[in-house]
């Protein structure tokens, strides 16, 4: 009797707690209460709050692989799109000067926590994530590998920093919809974002505004890599 | 024939001759021309022309060497002791032999610093006359010396012959001196006289600035044509009218604002390829009176043109209209879709925002096309400066704030609160207008929002009365934290999360700015820190008070 008592009123909580967060303004219709989209790593997230993240592309309406070009990572090693193809990749983007710590600095953190969860994970195939600089000109592989540790990032294969091209950065950028600006010096704007590829390479999700929970990308991560 | 097009000066004095005739100026209308704001002056000097600014300046090791030898040969050895020890040049001794012995020195700075130094010497100083002349007719010298002789010669009565001398140095250098010379030549007086004929050559100089100067320097000396006119508009609709018709005639367009016609014609002069006619168009469509409606659609259409200056100015006297721009609301939202594709830059776009916030709830139909500036891939921040990025975002975010925030500016406001730093005060504090404005919709804001009242940091001063303004013009100044306080209030209820901050936050919270100039106001942080509790706390009595009820 007072195991049900307690849990109906543990149930009514929850539920009460779901209705009162409220919906934001930009949200689409029928989204879920953000806590039930991220309650089950297993759930399928389709639904995610669309305010902070794009809608989920099933298979049928992916475009066409993303072009990328060729980029230096970290170690100063050549990756080509083949690399990054065959398993799922998180590409998120970050400059080294970047002086707030709210943006680049966050998003490299909480990509080196993103890295551990998927090695417990054990996704296979093993996800590709990659921090992908706005500031190829200046953002050497020393540069980038100095700001990687700093922040956490232990590099693999699999897990790494990169330059594209500096001739080709504009086109990925605008190819990715990829949130940045500059001005003559670099950097003049640049938003949060991190977007999911499938093992083809074509792009499925972006996350926006505000960083990303890593457990939604796992999930993410996790569905992609049982396609 | 082919010569003549080759020379925009001979189609010009061919043109001038037939609009002479067509139009003819009264004296009457010449003399009612002052010298006033409207037109723009030589840039080669201050705005008030009796000022020299003779600055303090340091010195090199040269430098220092020369100028010490040129006070011992004029037998000043306590000048020359002074500079050897503070390596500089400070005071300006009243001594005008001293500076003229300066003028010889082979450093700019220097012989600069002289001539500023004689320019405020209120003594006899034709002593120096010779070298001053020298170096206002020495066509390789620095032209800021250039100038700065030639306005020092202008400080005193000049004879016939300098006057000659300083006549033949027009043309020799850029526009501005030219012009400079003339408006010198002009004081003259009597002295003049000679160069008369001199001076009307220039009026078909290729530059318009140097005419109308020439054409001015002809009035004082009574030296100009009388003419007569009877229609300006057509003088500047005319595109053969001469740079100095075109001038007069735009200045008495002034009093012409209620004619849609004459709003047009001086919008067009702002996009005249002579920079000159351009500012001088630019002038007086900022003081034009009395703009019809008609004259408002006209202003808007100028938001459309391909030159930038046409754009910017239109806008400035769209703004000027204040509630009376409301027509224009459909050209300044095309204004900002163009903006979205890197077609109007950052400038006239923040311009338009000032007129879209004095329409308040009746431009909410732009409020989509304002939102639209947010994403920050587009286009309008190419090639902006970081500070002014901010600044243009969180003007934007204020304008939506007045005139109504729609849904998809909501995330670039969550991620203006969520993800700002202390360089991107602007923005902050406009995204958390904009919260406010959202009222109970802005819940989920709420965390993102109390932030920097966790922590006492310094708060920028910022304004929001006009773009372009760097002060406040009208109203008050505010801060971030000034902005969350607000923000909270009007959120109400769901704000309640924050009262803990709040709370703490009005317990130590510091008027580390407390005065303003004239009018202007710096609202009190502690004071609207206190309205908030009340708020939020008196929202908390009625709920505790609905549940026990």
């Amino acid at each position: 009797m007072n195991k049900a008592f307690i849990l109906s009123i543990f149930i009514s909580l929850a539920l009460a707690g779901c209705q009162s967060s409220k919906e934001p303004v930009g949200a689409a219709a029928g989204n879920e209460c953000a806590h039930c989209a991220g309650a089950s790593e297993s759930s399928v997230d389709d639904s995610l709050d669309t305010t902070y993240a794009s809608e989920w592309l099933p298979e049928s309406k992916r475009g066409k692989a993303v072009s990328l070009p060729l980029f230096e990572n970290q170690a100063g090693r050549q990756v080509t799109t083949e690399d990054l193809r065959g398993a799922p990749v998180a590409l998120s983007f970050i400059y080294t000067r970047c002086e707030n710590q709210r943006k680049c600095p966050l998003v490299a953190r909480t990509m080196a926590e993103l890295q551990k969860e998927v090695q417990q994970a054990k996704i296979t195939p093993h996800p590709r994530l990659a921090l992908v600089t706005y500031d190829p000109e200046y953002d050497t592989p020393k540069q980038l590998k100095a700001f990687g540790k700093t922040h956490g990032v232990h590099f693999t294969d699999t897990a790494m920093l990169l330059r594209p091209e500096a001739d080709r950065k504009e086109q990925l950028f605008k190819d990715l919809n990829v949130r940045v600006n500059f001005n003559e010096r670099g950097v003049n704007l640049h938003g949060v974002q991190l977007i999911l590829l499938d093992k083809q390479g074509r792009f499925v999700r972006a996350y926006h505004t505000l960083i990303w929970s890593n457990d939604k990308v796992l999930a993410d991560l996790k569905r992609l890599a049982s396609e | 024939m082919s010569r003549v097009l080759e020379n925009p000066s001979n189609i010009c004095m061919q043109s001038c001759r037939g609009t002479a005739a067509l139009l003819l100026f009264s004296a009457t209308l010449a003399l009612g021309v002052p010298r006033n704001d409207l037109v723009p002056m030589p840039k080669i000097r201050p705005e008030d022309p009796s000022r020299f600014f003779p600055l303090a300046v340091r010195l090199d090791g040269a430098e220092v060497t020369e100028v010490a030898a040129l006070f011992r040969k004029a037998a000043r050895e306590d000048l020359a002791l002074q500079v050897e020890k503070s390596r500089a040049l400070r005071a300006v001794p009243p001594d005008a032999s001293v500076l003229t012995a300066l003028l010889g020195a082979s450093s700019d700075r220097v012989k600069e610093w002289s001539l500023r130094g004689l320019g405020e010497h209120r003594g006899d100083k034709s002593a120096a006359t010779p070298a001053l002349l020298a170096i206002a007719c020495d066509p390789k010298a620095d032209e800021i010396c250039r100038a700065l002789a030639v306005r020092v010669l202008g400080t005193t009565q000049i004879e016939s012959a300098t006057i000659g001398k300083l006549a033949e140095q027009i043309g020799t250098g850029s526009k501005e001196f030219s012009a400079l010379l003339l408006e010198i030549i002009g004081g003259a007086g009597e002295q003049a006289k000679p160069v008369v004929s001199a001076l009307r050559k220039q009026l078909s100089a290729p530059e318009a600035l140097v005419q109308y100067y020439a054409y001015e320097a002809l009035q004082k000396l009574d030296a100009a044509e009388q003419q007569e006119a009877s229609n300006y508009l057509a003088v500047v609709d005319n595109p053969n009218s001469p740079g100095y018709l075109r001038a007069i005639a735009l200045q008495k367009l002034l009093s012409q604002g209620e004619d849609p016609k004459a709003v047009r014609a001086v919008i067009d002069s702002v996009g005249h390829p002579d920079s000159f006619i351009s500012e001088l168009a630019g002038n007086v469509l900022q003081r034009m009176d009395g703009i019809s409606s008609a004259g408002v659609a006209a202003l808007g259409s100028g938001l459309d043109h391909g030159d930038a200056r046409v754009r910017v100015q239109s806008a400035v006297a769209l703004r000027r209209l204040g509630t009376n721009a409301f027509s224009a609301i459909p050209s300044i939202t095309d204004l900002l879709r163009q903006a979205v594709k890197g077609e109007a830059r950052v400038r006239e776009t923040g311009i338009c925002l000032d007129i879209l916030r004095a329409q308040g709830t009746n431009a909410t139909p732009a409020s989509g096309a304002v939102a639209a500036l947010l994403p920050e891939q587009s286009p309008i921040y190419r090639n902006v400066q970081k500070h002014e990025v901010d600044r243009f975002r969180g003007f934007v975010f204020f304008t939506l704030a007045e005139i109504g925030v729609p849904k998809e500016a909501v995330p670039f406001v969550a991620d203006a609160l969520a993800n700002s730093d202390e360089r991107m005060s602007y923005a902050f504090a406009g995204a958390a207008r904009a919260a406010g404005a959202l009222q109970a919709d802005a819940a989920q804001l709420v965390p993102h929002l109390v932030r920097p009242l966790e922590k006492d940091t310094p708060q920028d001063v910022l304004d929001f009365d006009e773009f372009e303004a760097h002060s406040a013009t009208r109203g008050e100044y505010t801060t971030g934290q000034i902005e969350i306080l607000r923000a909270l209030r009007r959120i109400g209820p769901p704000a309640r999360s924050a009262l803990p901050v709040v709370r703490a936050f009005e317990s130590r919270a510091v008027d580390w700015i407390t005065s303003a100039d004239g009018p202007k106001r710096i609202p009190r942080v502690s004071d609207e820190a206190r309205q908030t509790l009340a708020v939020l706390e008196s929202t908390r009595t009625a709920q505790l008070q609905s549940q026990h009820e």
